[in-house]
This record gives structure tokens, C-alpha cells and sequence, in this order.
């Protein structure tokens, strides 16, 4: 978040990032090519075109597993977390990498004929020609690099945007079918597709792991409902303030409803959506710093008694009505509107503590 | 995410798995088929 307009806020980690980025994509090539024009002699000798395009469609494969896998490493490991806060960086260089490949075969293949090369591209002969899935893939992408800014997230809204950037999977199936049929044509070992497999077994495991464990976390049963009769019966315990961290939140699933935050901090708890309005982050798995819950994805701040982020910013999330009877945290499960302030619940600090 | 999100990612993964395991069946077939 910042005040001011800007197109790209640079910063320091940004900067590293990117290093990192434009460091890891140049090695990988020039790794790539040394080792191809070692290997790939005699009568498998390929061309320095044909090489490069390789490395490069290799490449872009290698950084869209690194983009796949880095959602749910973040949930497995918060070390991971800093990789995720510019993780859309890897999406548009990936493209870029992409798009590098696609160039190079479509004019190394279809640039020299008496058709325009992308109506030579169409129009190939057979069932389903590979590079089709090749360029939709490339579609794709391009479709996501173009609107990763947050200019797109502010014009399409949040929930379009993210819906809009699911489509980050479908390209990864087009990729790895561009890959298998293109290696049935091209490319007789079996090294492309024991990669390709390797790569989407792994991503593949850890989205199952991740879900599994948020699925076993979802139906983690309630404590039994012990509420003053003065609450409506709907209220629910939801656990203990000595289970939750100073400035952290317990996350709670409440059946049918989205996952709600409840913080603890400075002797009082507050409750939030889980989900933060920006690319919708989980809330609960970041922190209070300075008196605000900080999203752990890229930073977006709110007050956690009345969801509202700190002027000048204006984005709101749902609040919730929580009491601490003794220690036990009551929460009033029916949200309340989007910057609904709400007294936080206090209780006394163990003296134990 | 939302919990929507959640329950189309699930979907959405069983359809890239879905493609994905028939284009390695239909390479293996292939492969399968040109050596013998």
C-alpha cells in the first residue's frame, strides 16, 4: 500500500527480487545451452536456434511449477512467504521467457514460408497439433501478465481478478499437453516428459497436502457451545485466548460461512473475515504490527476492531461480535458490514503469563 | 480466499489433472505404439 500513485513501487525486496529473477532466467540459459551443445552432438545436433528455443520453453516450464508451487509451500512454511509477496513478478517474467520461445519457433519454423507465420501456426496439418496448446497457453499468460497490476485488480475487482487469475491453471495444463505431444513429434527421449511429470507430480502433492490439512482444520470440531443466555443460542465458543499468540489469530471455520480471524492483542481480542480485500489473503495467517492486522501476502492493513485500513486507505472487511467469558472467546458468527466497528472483547492478562 | 475459491480451485485442479493424466496416456500409448 502507498499513498501516492505510482506505476511500479520499487522498493528494496523488489529490487532483489527481480535481480534474483533476471539472475536465475540468464544462468538457466546459459546452463542450458552449454550443456545442450555438449550433449546434443553428432546426428542429434541441433541448431543454436533450436537450442535456445529450448532453454527457453524449459525455462518458462521451470518458472510456472516455482509460481504453482509457491502458494502452498507459503501454507506449509512461513518462509516462503516473502517469495509470494512478488510472486506476480515470476508470472510476467515467465511470460516474457515465454513468449521469447514462442518467437523463436514461430519464426525459426513458419518465418520463411509463403504464409504469414501465424496462419502457417493454424493451419498445420494432423488431429491436434501441439503448438496450439503452446499458444493458448501463451494466451493466457499474456492475459495475466497484462493485468497483474493492481490498476486491473482496482478496475475488475478483486473477486473478477482473482477468478480471472485462476486461469493460471488451465495454462499450466495446456503447457504440460504442449510439452508431452509436442515431445511425441519432436523430441524422441523420454527426458521432457519424466520432467514434466516429476514437476506436475510435485505441484500436484503439495496442493494436496495443503488442501488436506485445511480440510482436516475446517472440520476441527467446535468446543460445545457453553453461552450466557443473554447471547442469541448462535454465538459459539471458539476456543481459548491462551491458544492464541500476543498480536496473532486463531482461524476458525464456522459451517457454511467464510473462515473468521480472531486476533489477540493488548489484552483485548477482535474478530475479521479471513479474507482480505486486496487479493484475498489469509488474513489470520499474518499479524498485528503497529496496532494493525498485516495481511501476510502483500501487507494490506486494518484496524482490527473495525476492519477499516488506516487513512488515507479505504478498503473494509466484515467484523464480528466476540465476548471473553473468563477466558473462553464467544463469537457472534452472522458478519457484520464491511468497516463495522466493533468494542473489542478484553480480558484479564493470566497472571500466570 | 473465499470459500468459492476454494471449492472452484478444488475443481479446477481435478480438470488440469484430468488433462494432464490423458495427455501422459495418450503419450504412453504413442510412445508404446511406435516401439512396437
Amino acid at each position: 500500500m502507498s499513498v501516492t500513485y505510482a506505476p511500479v513501487k520499487w522498493n528494496r525486496n523488489k529490487r532483489v527480487y527481480d535481480a534474483f529473477i533476471v539472475a536465475g532466467v540468464a544462468g538457466y540459459l546459459v546452463l542450458f545451452v552449454a550443456a545442450g551443445a555438449l550433449v546434443w552432438t553428432g546426428e542429434r545436433a541441433v541448431s543454436a536456434p533450436v537450442l535456445l528455443m529450448r532453454a527457453l520453453g524449459t525455462c518458462a516450464i521451470v518458472m510456472l511449477h516455482v509460481v504453482l508451487c509457491l502458494g502452498p509451500l507459503a501454507r506449509l512454511d512461513r518462509r516462503f512467504l516473502p517469495l509470494v509477496y512478488n510472486r506476480r513478478h515470476i508470472g510476467v517474467a515467465t511470460f516474457l521467457v515465454a513468449l521469447g520461445h514462442s518467437l523463436l519457433a514461430v519464426g525459426y519454423y513458419h518465418g520463411f514460408g509463403a504464409l504469414n507465420p501465424l496462419v502457417s501456426l493454424l493451419s498445420l496439418p494432423g488431429p491436434v497439433p501441439f503448438e496450439w496448446f503452446g499458444l493458448a497457453a501463451l494466451a493466457v499468460l499474456f492475459v495475466m501478465a497484462a493485468t497483474s497490476h493492481d490498476f486491473w485488480q482496482k478496475a475488475l475487482g478483486a473477486s473478477a481478478w482473482k477468478w480471472l487469475h485462476m486461469a493460471i491453471y488451465p495454462a499450466y495444463a495446456f503447457l504440460v499437453i504442449h510439452v508431452l505431444l509436442g515431445a511425441l513429434r519432436s523430441e524422441p527421449n523420454l527426458l521432457y516428459p519424466l520432467f514434466v511429470g516429476a514437476g506436475f507430480a510435485t505441484v500436484a502433492a503439495l496442493h494436496l497436502v495443503v488442501g488436506l490439512r485445511e480440510r482436516r482444520a475446517d472440520r476441527g470440531p467446535l468446543v460445545p457451545t457453553r453461552v450466557p443466555l443473554e447471547l442469541s443460542p448462535e454465538w459459539i465458543d471458539v476456543g481459548s485466548v491462551d491458544e492464541i499468540p500476543e498480536n496473532r489469530a486463531k482461524v476458525v471455520c464456522l459451517p457454511g460461512r467464510e473462515r473468521v480471524a480472531v486476533f489477540r492483542y493488548a489484552g483485548r481480542v477482535s474478530a475479521v473475515t479471513n479474507v482480505c480485500a486486496h487479493q484475498r489473503g489469509p488474513l489470520g495467517e499474518g499479524k498485528i504490527v503497529d496496532g494493525c492486522i498485516s495481511c501476510p501476502w502483500h501487507g494490506w492493513e486494518y484496524r482490527p476492531h473495525d476492519g477499516c485500513s488506516p487513512p488515507p486507505f479505504e478498503e473494509r472487511i466484515a467484523t464480528y461480535r466476540v465476548r471473553v467469558e473468563g477466558r473462553r472467546i464467544l463469537l457472534d458468527p452472522t458478519p457484520l458490514a464491511p468497516g463495522t466497528a466493533v468494542e473489542p472483547a478484553r480480558y484479564e492478562e493470566n497472571p500466570d503469563d | 480466499m473465499t470459500r468459492y475459491h476454494r471449492r472452484v480451485h478444488v475443481w479446477v485442479w481435478l480438470a488440469v489433472s484430468l488433462s494432464v493424466g490423458s495427455a501422459f496416456a495418450i503419450w504412453l500409448i504413442a510412445l508404446r505404439g511406435s516401439a512396437s
